[in-house]
């Protein structure tokens, strides 16, 4: 992966997206507006057992991390989602992920041909 | 904060597998590229990967047979640091060896509440289920 430190996620970014994703009712809120979406924010609380304000926040709290946006029609602001971010939330796991588990399996290889003479 | 943590069982005991942990040639042997890591609290360490990649490392914690936990960062992104923490635990006549890997940007700025909310664990579950985030198709 030389070269290509640009399309590696910013941990800051990272962080927003776990910020985000920290609260169940603000993932229902992102699942919902990723399978049902665009929508607006009154619509999608007539899903939720919370008011349209709380409902406004969980997007709003969304947004700032980028997960979904929103544009205005009329006297409504309509909400759809923007899946990237996740990707890059993901990307960094996984690249911390494979990294750990070839240097692991090749510790316990390593291992099994007894210790250090 | 994001954080990853994994763990793998070894045929040997803490004490040995200790030693490949801390010695830079056995180290290089298993973690690939070139390392480097003098494992004293305050010690410094370069990690060079395949790709020529660098990066630069603080060591932070040394528990011998026990414990070793350093940040680092990438040499050209300084604020891109994370830390890492390899636990031995002793399991019948081998080891257990614990990785964990937490990004350390979460530092900057965050209510500590927030950082806690998540558990690294419980953020791979979730990431993970939430993979194939169905996206509203086509325009």
């Amino acid at each position: 992966m030389t070269g290509e430190r640009a399309s590696e996620p910013s941990e800051e970014a990272v962080d927003r997206v776990l910020d985000a994703l920290a609260d169940a009712t603000r993932r229902r809120v992102l699942e919902v507006v990723a399978s049902e979406g665009p929508l607006t924010a009154t619509v999608l609380a007539r899903r939720f057992p919370v008011s349209r304000q709380a409902v406004s926040k969980h997007l709003e709290r969304l947004a700032v991390a980028g997960l979904v946006e929103s544009r205005r029609s009329g006297r409504e602001t309509i909400w759809s989602a923007r899946p990237a971010p996740l990707g890059d939330a993901r990307a960094w796991l996984t690249e911390v992920e494979s990294a750990w588990d070839r240097r692991l399996g090749a510790l316990a290889s390593r291992a099994r041909r007894g210790p250090r003479t | 904060m994001a954080e990853f943590q994994t763990d793998t069982d070894v045929d040997l005991p803490p004490e040995e597998v200790w030693d490949l942990v801390v010695d830079d040639e056995e180290r290089a042997g298993w973690f690939g590229g070139e390392t480097e890591l003098d494992p004293v609290e305050g010690g410094d360490a370069l990690f060079t990967e395949f790709d020529g990649t660098r990066r630069r490392g603080l060591v932070e914690e040394v528990v011998p047979d026990r414990r070793l936990a350093w940040t680092w960062w990438p040499e050209d992104s300084p604020d891109q640091a994370s830390r890492v923490v390899i636990e031995l635990a002793p399991l019948g006549p081998g080891t257990r060896v614990t990785v964990t890997e937490t990004a350390a940007t979460g530092s900057f700025g965050r209510p500590p509440a927030v950082r806690d909310a998540i558990s690294g664990l419980e953020l791979q579950a979730m990431l993970r289920s939430a993979a194939p985030v169905p996206v509203a198709g086509g325009r």
